[in-house]
């Protein structure tokens, strides 16, 4: 429920614990060096444009506004905030804190004393059309930006599956899919061929191009990331399939085994999906 | 032309933002690039060393003039590129990114992320060529905050569009959030324009949702459009025409582009 908590600006007090809520709620970029750089040591930096909610006197949530230059047209430009970094402790999500948040960054004093024009953000666009369009009336502007990707190596990749999800995802299978070999290439336009292998109870993550694989999925790595991240795999996998934005091809019982069982590969592709983003 | 290939010097950083400033001027969207600026974004950025900043030099006789540069990040993400149009863009081009991939092999790093404007065929046949392909973009969202600031700033290019005219238009804004004044008047004469926060018996009134005016003046939807499907309104109806041309004027017609490095 909005206002049941308390929001101020920041203050310098706050930075352990707000770096701290950065690191644990950004964990694979935005680290401690990061976010110093980002904003105390930002030359523009202003605290007053940094907002912390707090509840029973400690910091549930925090949102960033960094003032800015921003270029309009010819030789126009505006002093605008970019909105950015905003984090929610995880046991305090769903009770409206970052919206309050929101919209204290929007109503501080300062944005009237620094003639502030406008605000912009790169929000995730699914959680954007969820908040930031409906409740704060933004809108998304049509960006001429194309970006341009390659992975060159999934040495990174295949280290950190192997330390931290190698077990979890050999204990999740189901005992159908444990006493079944097959391996699973991945070959995404514009990186390395990447194999699964499941064999003798044991699973294998490698940059291969693997001749005898049973499974072959092919497609852009845009395909990839829409269905790996997504809360209906099996239905967005559909989906690509049929709009063609992926293949498969592969032995009829084994793609069915797969894909029955596609829950149990959840780990691994929640995994591969933030890498490749 | 001969090209020359080196990193960065205490003191590029000058020439750098300018050279920024003059690639990308007709777009909108990134921030124009002061010294102090470019400095704490890239040079100072904390995956971005000394030897990730390639610069590409024509060498003309005795003097020397940087023609390129890209600011390389261990992570993989060029966080700036820039070919100075006026030189051989491509061949620049593809110097530098033979420069982006051995870097990123020396550093390890295990991807090559880099935007390019939607208009810059140049630069995309270039990361094509090198292996790149296009993957699925960032969304940029804007909220307008301060409407008679925005067009208090557009008041050259909304005076050089509408010379002839001399009208007082009141802007009344539905569902404005509380931080948006929901009216406003806009006198336009002579030449010259003038807003003001309070409200003016304006010839001309136009009622708009706050959202959908943001829409129109981001260029995000035209006048007409948002007239036909009934969410404009504008009095009396005889200044239609007049009402749709004001604002037309003060929609941002530029290109949305920003570089990764004003991504944060």
């Amino acid at each position: 429920m909005i206002g049941m908590h308390k929001c101020r600006a920041f203050s310098s007090k706050d930075s352990d614990t707000v770096r701290e809520l950065i690191r644990t709620t950004f964990y694979d970029f935005l680290d401690g060096n990061y976010w110093d750089w980002k904003h105390l040591r930002n030359p523009d930096f202003d605290p007053s444009l940094v907002v912390v909610a707090e509840k029973n006197g400690e910091i549930a949530g925090c949102g960033h506004g960094i003032p800015r230059e921003f270029k309009l047209t010819g030789d126009v430009a505006v002093d605008s905030v970019l909105g950015c970094d905003l984090a929610v402790k995880r046991e305090q999500r769903g009770q409206g804190i970052g919206k309050e948040i929101l919209v204290e960054c929007r109503t501080q004093e300062t944005v009237k004393n620094r003639k502030i024009v406008l605000f912009y953000h790169f929000t995730n666009v699914n959680l954007a059309k969820k908040i930031h369009v409906p409740f704060l009336g933004d809108t998304e502007v049509t960006s001429s930006v194309k970006q341009f990707y390659k992975i060159t190596s999934w040495k990174n990749l295949i280290g950190f599956i192997e330390e931290k999800t190698k077990r979890s995802l050999h204990e999740m299978m189901s005992s159908k899919i444990r006493d079944l070999n097959f391996v699973i290439l991945f070959r995404m336009i514009g990186a390395p061929p990447l194999t699964l292998r499941f064999s003798e109870g044991r699973t294998r993550v490698s940059e291969e191009k693997c001749e005898d694989a049973d499974i072959i999925i092919e497609g852009k790595i845009s395909a990839f990331t829409s269905f790996l991240g997504a809360k209906k795999v099996k239905w967005q996998l559909l989906k690509a399939v049929l709009k063609r934005k992926l293949k498969i091809k592969g032995k009829p019982r084994k793609l069915l085994k797969v894909y029955r069982n596609l829950d149990f590969f959840k780990d691994f592709l929640e995994t591969v999906t933030k890498y490749i983003r | 032309m001969e090209y020359k290939i080196r990193t960065y010097r205490e003191g590029d950083g000058i020439s750098l933002a300018k050279l920024f400033n003059r690639v990308y001027k007709k777009y909108a969207g990134f921030v124009p690039r002061t010294v102090d600026y470019w400095v704490w974004c890239c040079y100072e950025r904390p995956d971005v060393e000394n030897e990730g900043i390639i610069i590409a030099e024509a060498c003309m006789h005795a003097s020397k003039n940087i023609v390129g540069y890209a600011v390389l990040g261990k992570s993989g993400n060029v966080w700036e590129l820039c070919v100075d149009p006026k030189a051989n863009k491509k061949q620049i081009a593809l110097i530098i990114f033979k420069e982006i991939n051995r870097y990123f092999r020396r550093v390890h790093a295990d991807r090559i992320v880099v935007n390019v404007p939607n208009d810059d065929h140049v630069m995309q046949e270039v990361c094509v060529k090198m292996g790149l392909v296009e993957q699925t973009r960032g969304h940029m969202f804007v909220g307008i905050v301060d409407f008679e600031a925005l067009i208090e700033v557009l008041r050259q290019k909304i005076c050089e569009n509408l010379r002839s005219f001399g009208e007082t238009f009141t802007v009344k804004l539905l569902n404005a959030r509380p931080w948006i004044n929901s009216s406003f008047s806009i006198k336009i004469e002579k030449g010259e324009l003038r807003v003001s926060p309070h409200l003016t018996s304006g010839e001309t009134t136009i009622m708009v949702d706050s959202d959908v005016f943001s829409s129109i003046v981001l260029g995000e939807t035209t006048p007409l459009v948002a007239f036909l499907k009934g969410k404009l309104k504008i009095r009396p109806l005889r200044k239609i025409s007049r009402a749709l041309k004001f604002l037309g004027a003060i929609q941002v017609d530029s290109l949305w582009f920003y570089p990764l490095a004003d991504f944060g």
